[in-house]
């Protein structure tokens, strides 16, 4: 029996798609490309509507109507059987499980995780898995994210989910044993816990078990989203919740921003991805300055409040403060024994080192958030930091609308003028910092340029700093700036 | 090439259903699509993109942004997803007769 002619249809209603004639995939690289990359995309069958990936019929010489040989699709009915992948021996993961730590391999190998993608991927030294796409979902605009496969000998592709997860990423254990179960159902049986945008992540779902998984995930209470050219999900750092240095409410910053953005997270309209993180102080853990577009983050203006007794218990203690002083990034700290801690005023980063250091040292009452644009690490124009564009606006909850208003001031600027694919780093180089402040309303000022004193504080007066915490401790007088 | 046929006649189209040639477009096409993508009734809302969406690729050869839809239809972006349920680009686009708009949406 000699192989002739290879179709490509549909799997629902057998329309045929595309086919080819074996001597044409053999010879022509062109169409050999093409009959591959159809293979492994979702395709929507323009008879019967159904999308998924298309079946292979081989059609013989001798038997016209022989039965197809491609994988039969078992029809509709509760979840699709994922595809088989070969088993193949795999040296290198093997390598990868001795040791005395826990091995992700091991955990990899009880789901049902195409293993040998990841064996030939270091076998071969490049990853295997090629670029992705989107699958269209009634009802989810974001769409739903694919990675497809450069082997498709070992897997077809796979459909990722992405759910937002709570401000603060904390999931109740009993709702989370429910997300278990819808992975155990229709995914690999695994979750990606968190992915590095912080949002969860539900890896492997066959596209025909896509909408009965998306209904039970929004039936628990969570949603999904955030892929394709829209706000994707922030993340924020754990802020009041558990530390002791958030300068505002991170969390119900968040929360405030998913009833204010929500649509912008769900219906894809920005030219790029557009990330925001929210860091309560300047240490920044969120990474928001290196990683997000717009990155709102805690600031103080006044200088940090010392608590002369405790740093002094502490210096009796055996603290090393001189240390501390030699290293201040401003260089404005000194100690002796007589004054105690004093700040330089006109120094002053307000950096945070003294107050990660020297126990005692607190950030200052004046608080706000500052709002830094157009930090990315891929693009055009390669990594960026993030500039400042608005050094101290205030915070105030519940709905934080002068700081919504800015960004979505923002938002619309670079909604109109940025070209298609360009992040707003890339855009806001091709436009000039300026001219997007003009463009935005956002007063120029002294303390915001294209090429910032490094002390971005020096020109507040004293009398724009008000202590207003409403219980302040017995600490020395905060000093003034200038 | 898969075909499809429309109001009695046959027509080209590629892997997704999308009309090869875009000039074979006709108010009756546009019927028969909005079948094969499930919306039952075309409203004066769905014509109103449909039509401009026309006007814009025939003028310029380039599906516009979806900024520039949302602002010279005048319907905000949510609705045009409950008009068109996947998506302005390959929903709308495919009623408007025109290739498949790249990019990800």
């Amino acid at each position: 029996m000699e192989l002739d002619t290879i179709k490509l249809c549909c799997a629902k209603c057998g329309f045929t798609i595309e086919q080819y004639s074996a001597t044409e995939l053999a010879e022509v690289p062109r169409k050999a490309k093409r009959y591959k990359y159809l293979l492994q995309k979702s395709s929507i069958c323009p008879a019967c509507l159904a999308s998924g990936r298309l079946k292979e019929v081989r059609v013989t010489r001798e038997s016209a109507t022989a039965p197809p040989g491609g994988p039969v699709q078992p029809s509709a009915a509760a979840p699709v059987a994922h595809e088989r992948h070969p088993e193949a021996p795999t040296p290198m993961l093997d390598a990868l499980e001795r040791g005395r730590w826990p091995s992700h391999v091991t955990e990899l190998r009880q789901t049902r995780y195409p293993l040998q993608m990841y064996e030939q991927s270091l076998q071969r030294r490049t990853t295997q898995w090629d670029y992705g796409g989107y699958v269209s979902l009634p009802g989810v605009a974001a769409g739903v994210l694919v990675r497809a496969s450069a082997r498709p000998e070992i897997t077809k592709g796979s459909n990722f989910l992405r759910i937002m997860d709570p401000c603060g990423n904390f999931f109740k254990t009993d709702k989370l044993r429910r997300l278990c179960e819808i992975a155990e159902k229709y995914a690999y049986g695994m979750l990606h816990l968190l992915s590095t945008g912080g949002d969860l992540e539900m890896l492997g779902i066959p596209t025909e078990n896509l909408r009965p998984a998306v209904a039970e995930i929004m039936a628990i209470g969570f949603d999904v989203g955030s892929t394709g050219d829209d706000y994707r999900t922030s993340e924020e750092c754990i802020g009041p919740a558990q530390c002791d240095l958030a300068l505002y409410d991170t969390l119900g910053f968040r929360e405030a921003w998913y009833k204010r953005f929500l649509d912008d997270v769900q219906y894809p309209r920005f030219p790029h991805k557009v990330k925001c993180k929210f860091a309560g102080c300047p240490n920044d853990c969120v990474r928001g300055g290196q990683k997000s577009d717009f990155f709102v983050c805690g600031v103080f203006r006044d200088l940090p409040a010392i608590d002369q007794s405790r740093v002094k218990t502490w210096v009796d203690q055996g603290g090393d403060i001189t240390t501390v002083c030699t290293r201040c990034p401003g260089g404005c700290l000194s100690f002796n024994n007589g004054d105690g801690l004093r700040i330089d005023g006109d120094s002053c980063l307000r950096c945070m080192y003294c107050v990660n250091k020297v126990p005692g040292v607190r950030p200052g009452g004046d608080r706000g958030v500052a709002i830094l644009v157009g930090g990315k690490m891929r693009g055009k124009f390669g990594p960026m930091l993030g500039k400042v564009v608005v050094p101290f606006l205030k915070a105030q909850p519940p709905d934080y609308k002068e700081v919504f208003d800015l960004l979505e001031r923002m938002t619309e600027v670079y909604d109109e003028h940025a070209r298609k694919k360009e992040r707003v780093g890339d855009f806001l180089l091709r436009i000039g910092l300026s001219e997007f402040l003009r463009l935005a309303g956002v007063p120029v000022s002294a303390r915001v340029v294209s090429q910032p004193r490094i002390n971005l504080y020096y020109h507040w007066e004293p009398e724009e700093i008000k202590d207003e915490r409403t219980a302040v401790q017995e600490v020395g007088p905060p000093q003034a700036g200038v | 090439m898969p075909a499809i046929t429309l109001a009695g006649k046959q027509f080209d189209v590629d892997e997704n259903g999308f009309l090869q040639d875009p000039a074979q477009w006709s108010d009756e096409v546009a019927l028969g699509l909005a079948q094969t993508e499930g919306i039952e009734k075309l409203t004066d809302e769905h014509w109103k993109v449909v039509r401009y969406l026309r006007e814009y690729y025939m003028k310029f050869h380039v599906a516009p942004s979806i900024r520039m839809l949302c602002k010279q239809t005048g319907l905000p972006l949510k609705q045009i997803y409950q008009l068109f349920p996947s998506g302005p680009a390959k929903g709308a686009c495919k009623l408007a007769g025109m290739p498949k708009p790249t990019g990800c949406v």
